[in-house]
């Protein structure tokens, strides 16, 4: 069996645009230096707002012109952006025929919405109707990068990146695919915003991740794309890692064949909420941090905890959470240090319990 | 690898099992009416194909809780899940996943919930909850106990057939043992209204391929499969209904809803789904095309079908159950078996007389079919495109 690596990466969030950006972000946070909060709307009025982080999206408009932009939504815009970003840094093996497998918690809610204005308020918007399918996403990648290889979207909210992960890498193992391009996003959108104020309330306080006592969360948005293919095919080290490991499993508990060990580094999906947060017990011994400060909570973070899995295998270098690290773990990171060839697994927990595991290493798992 | 299908659930307006749906299909052809369960506030309603009144009666629920997409593809996996006769012992494992499309299933939409938000009242969270709690993947694998991934796919019209394809792949890669596949997609007024401002909802009953087609007919239901690796059907001594033998899933990367004129999709989607297992167009005993009743969606497969598979005998059933969006490649799929096993195709209901853009034909009477390999095909907006290759006995294909 060839191992797979992960050969192209983009990603945008609250932290800024890019790989550089996620890096920026990163190294940052040594010196306290942390994105800036937004207030964003989150009901009918303007007066009710969330703190949020949120994506820039202008750089799409280096690659593209606004008029050929002018029709696409946001989430579809922030997916196109983060793949376009892989696909500037190396071009697939498979050209045209790229898979790409897209997962999102939410989908295109805002155009989903906009679409419910129209039917309300006049006739219905066949344009909003197009853009608010889930997979309208990879239909616009698809056509901006004249790809034509296979398209599939997935949802399963908190679930869902992992299990695309999961999907990619069946896909690369039967041999039937060589090249796959996973994108996982989530937008945001004011209702879901309001939402979530009247489950939680407003975020008590600074972003905790490993306080359990507080209910710290802030909204975010963002999106991440990775390249898989298999090494044997490329010939060549993957720069961002080998994926060595992708699984969910709805008790929560490890797959069989799966177990923790010392030399493991573990990223957290802890942002903030306080329900969830009894499920990450029983990763307290792992040495671990958390990186929600970056771009906030969205179903999809995983994804952006497996950018910054990337980012630690390509410097080497284990940052600690970004912003409060005070916790109830001794493993909590308190200083950057090497990877040291540690593999990184990226946990993520639903709000029934449901364990999302992503595992990346910097060595190759199975020699070739 | 071919993994086996040992149980099949179906629900649609043609009937409420597998055995029904397939017996009704040979049967006289069932009308469109207009939507009974929500109200049509602009222009003239367009008709489409709701369950059976006596599914609720059935299988009662309570859709301010569940909603009506979930319930179908729950009543159908236990439908699958008795015919293939796994215990709760066998669903309790990480090794046992549940795949479903839908396109309605996944989508935050709830009307009530917006307006009233929109006009600054606090609406209940109960639509909330829902959507959080109700992923149709995850509420089956709850209902019956399953321990695996869970993945409901939103690759709209293609999402049944894709689930089909990814369950075969999990159970390749050894990710599962059995996987339960399949999709559900209710019927509802934001998709209703979607479909009628593309411009694209017959104002009668739809006519697959035909010269005077004029659209689709909306249609709701679910199908769910057991699928199966050969391990672990020969352990349990499970008898197939069926084999999965081929999957081909390819975008157009083309136009957000509409098709590539020239198939391009549908095209390279057939041939992968054929070198599965090295088939051959000689293999093919009849396929069961994707066939909506919209000029573009007609116009593109039925050009495909006849440069690709020329003579070979092709069924459309969306005259008979409507297109339920992402259920539509899993309750295909289930007529395809169905067919086989009874060893003729029915008529496709609406088709009566090729178009000028329409080459091939689709049946018109009871026909016979030779060979023991049936494709089927789905194609979506995004220019997606699934075909998936099913038979009897693989040992044949």
């Amino acid at each position: 069996m060839s191992n797979i690596g992960i050969y192209g990466m983009g990603v945008i969030g609250g932290f800024g645009c890019g790989k550089e950006a996620l890096s920026d972000a990163l190294h940052g946070s040594l010196k306290g230096k942390l994105p800036a909060l937004q207030d964003m709307k989150a009901g009918p009025d303007d007066d009710t707002t969330l703190p949020s982080l949120m994506a820039d999206l202008s750089p799409l408009r280096q690659h593209f012109k606004p008029m050929k932009l002018r029709r696409v939504d946001r989430f579809s815009q922030m997916a196109l952006l983060t793949a376009t970003e892989c696909l500037g840094e190396t071009t697939p093996l498979a050209g045209e025929d790229t898979a790409l497998l897209l997962a999102s918690g939410y989908g295109a809610a805002k155009a989903t919405f906009g679409f419910l204005d129209t039917s309300r308020e006049s006739a219905p918007s066949p344009t909003h109707f197009a853009n608010s399918v889930h997979n309208s996403a990879t239909s616009t990648i698809a056509i901006f990068h004249k790809l034509k290889g296979p398209c599939c979207s997935v949802s399963q909210f908190e679930m869902s990146f992992a299990t695309a992960m999961a999907s990619a890498r069946a896909w690369l193992e039967s041999g039937k695919m060589k090249s796959v391009m996973v994108i996982a996003a989530d937008e945001y959108c004011e209702v879901n915003w309001n939402s979530r104020l009247r489950f939680f309330g407003q975020p008590e306080g600074e972003l905790a991740p490993h306080d359990s006592a507080r209910h710290t969360a802030i909204p975010g948005e963002g999106a991440a794309c990775f390249l898989l293919e298999r090494c044997d095919d490329r010939g060549t080290p993957p720069p961002y890692g080998y994926l060595t490991h992708a699984s969910v499993t709805r008790d929560g508990k490890t797959p069989e064949g799966w177990q923790a060990d010392d030399n493991q580094f573990a990223i957290l999906g802890l942002d903030g909420h306080k329900v969830c947060h009894k499920f990450y017990a029983p990763w307290t011994a792992m040495e671990q941090a958390a990186y929600s400060r970056l771009f906030g909570s969205l179903p999809t973070s995983q994804a952006l905890d497996m950018a910054v899995a990337c980012t630690t295998i390509k410097e080497d270098e284990c940052i600690p959470t970004p912003g409060d690290k005070t916790g109830d773990s001794n493993a909590i990171l308190q200083e950057s240090k090497p990877l040291n060839g540690k593999t990184i697994s990226c946990i993520k927990h639903g709000r029934r319990g449901e364990l999302a595991l992503v595992d990346i290493a910097a060595r190759p798992p199975v020699k070739g | 690898m071919s993994p086996a299908i040992t149980g099949a659930g179906c629900l649609c307006a043609g009937g409420l099992n597998m055995e029904e749906c397939v017996a009704s299909l040979f049967k006289e052809r069932k009308m469109p009416q207009p939507p009974t369960r929500f109200t049509v506030d602009y222009g003239d309603a367009t008709p489409v194909y709701q369950l059976p009144e006596r599914f609720f009666e059935e299988h009662p629920v309570d859709l301010d809780k569940r909603t009506l997409t979930t319930h179908m593809a729950i009543v159908a996996a236990k439908q699958a899940v008795e015919q293939a006769g796994l215990t709760a012992e066998d669903l309790a494992s990480h090794k046992v996943g549940v795949i479903v499309g839908t396109t309605v299933g996944c989508a935050m939409n709830d009307e009530p919930y917006y307006y009233s938000y929109l006009d600054g009242e606090d609406p209940d969270l109960g639509p909330i909850n829902r959507f959080l709690d109700d992923n149709p993947a995850d509420a089956i694998a709850r209902e019956l106990g399953s321990l695996g991934p869970t993945q409901a796919i939103v690759n709209a019209c293609t999402s049944g057939g894709d689930a089909m394809i990814l369950g075969r792949d999990w159970i390749e890669s050894g990710l599962c043992d059995i996987v339960l596949v399949g999709g559900s997609d209710e019927l509802n007024r934001v998709t209703y209204y979607g479909f009628r401002s593309l411009m694209v909802a017959a104002p009668e009953e739809c006519k697959p391929f035909d010269a005077t087609r004029k659209g689709l007919n909306l249609g709701e239901g679910a199908a769910i499969l057991v699928m199966e690796s050969d391990e672990s059907r020969a352990k349990r001594n499970a008898k197939p209904i069926g084999h999965f033998v081929g999957g081909g899933l390819c975008g157009d990367g083309h136009h957000p809803t509409a098709p590539s004129p020239d198939g391009i999709g549908l095209r390279k989607a057939m041939a992968a789904a054929l070198a599965d297992n090295a088939l051959s167009m000689e293999d093919i005993a009849f396929i069961n095309a994707h066939g909506t009743g919209t000029k573009s969606n007609d116009q593109v497969e039925s050009t495909v079908l006849d440069e690709e598979m020329p003579g070979v005998p092709t069924l459309s059933t969306k005259g008979f159950t409507g297109h339920t969006l992402g259920a539509a490649g899993a309750i295909e799929a289930v007529f395809t078996l169905g067919c086989l096993a009874e060893g003729k195709l029915p008529a496709s209901p609406g088709f009566a007389v090729r178009g000028d853009d329409t080459p091939a034909a689709l049946t018109t009477e009871t026909t016979s079919f030779t060979g023991a390999v049936a494709l089927s095909e789905s194609l979506g907006f995004g220019g997606n495109n699934t075909v998936i290759a099913l038979t009897l006995n693989k040992e044949d294909a």
